[in-house]
């Protein structure tokens, strides 16, 4: 057998009764339900959303609360210059400034285990 | 303007397509105009009719969904027929490979065409078939509108976007490899 032996134009193919005269409606009904309107669930209702911004000021105003008691009860600083009289720094300030012969003396005459 | 008025008139309903008011009527005459050819066109192709009418809706719906940006630059049923090639190769690369091994077990597409209460051509015609789809996607689709619709390569070209010289080339090749195929298979 030959390819030319094969009619192309002979009608082998069938179709269920009906078909065509039933695919418009049926393209639309596609078409239809693609399109329908989806339910949108609306976020909050006016209720909700003045609840929602009472909630919110009542945060901030706790908050507010918070950091200026916070603030209030933090202590200054602690400043040894308080705690040390200034005789104390003069005779720190004159050890730092000691030679190396008056500290070898210091040290010679005091019985300490070096 | 009626619908009735603009049936022989591309620029008339496509005009009606675009109105919202006209639009649904002019769709179903659209459907009504084109989808016989488009049918045969991919059935052809595809072979079943199941799949046939899947592919057809969607090329409408594409076609519904993307009526306002056509400009008319080609005719509709151009236009149409485009888009039914694109949804019937983006059918055949999802589908899976027709070769059936020569030891498998499944049924030979020559047996299912037989057996389908939808084809009534000879041993001969569903084995010309299982040569056809045995081609690469485009090459099928080349055959298909050369040989069964019988169209010419300038239309072709239109459609396809492919060159007269290569779809001259390719159909040469089609028709030599089924050739040798149903030779071999006979």
């Amino acid at each position: 057998m030959k390819l030319e032996d094969i009619n192309p134009r002979k009608k082998t193919f069938t179709l269920p009764d009906g078909y065509f005269e039933s695919l418009p409606d049926r393209v639309m009904a596609r078409i239809q339900s693609s399109q329908a309107p989806t339910k949108t669930r609306p976020l909050a209702s006016p209720k909700r959303i003045w609840s929602y911004a009472a909630s919110i000021v009542l945060l901030f105003t706790m908050c507010g609360l918070m950091y200026y008691n916070d603030l209030s009860s933090i202590e200054p600083p602690h400043t040894y210059a308080e705690e040390y009289s200034s005789d104390y720094f003069d005779d720190f300030y004159e050890t730092l400034n000691i030679d190396d012969y008056t500290l070898y003396s210091y040290l010679a005459s005091s019985n300490t285990d070096l | 303007m009626t619908i009735e008025a603009s049936k022989d008139n591309d620029k008339e309903l496509l005009k009606a397509l675009q109105d919202p008011a006209l639009q649904n009527a002019a769709f179903t005459l659209l459907v009504k105009q084109n989808s016989k050819q488009l049918y045969w066109q991919i059935r052809r192709i595809v072979l079943s009719h199941d799949d046939t009418d899947d592919i057809l809706q969607n090329t409408f719906i594409k076609a519904w969904n993307n009526i306002n940006n056509f400009r008319g630059d080609s005719q509709l049923s151009t236009w149409l027929h485009r888009i039914a090639i694109n949804e019937t190769l983006t059918f055949l690369s999802h589908k899976p490979p027709a070769y059936v091994p020569l030891d498998s077990e499944e049924v030979s597409m020559v047996e299912q065409l037989e057996s389908d209460k939808y084809f009534n051509g000879s041993h001969a015609d569903a084995l010309l078939q299982e040569a056809v789809s045995r081609l690469p996607h485009k090459q099928h689709i080349i055959f298909c509108l050369k040989y069964f619709e019988e169209m010419k390569y300038e239309e072709i070209s239109e459609l396809l976007g492919t060159s007269i010289g290569a779809l001259k080339a390719s159909y040469h090749i089609a028709v030599k490899k089924i050739g040798d195929y149903i030779k071999k298979n006979d």
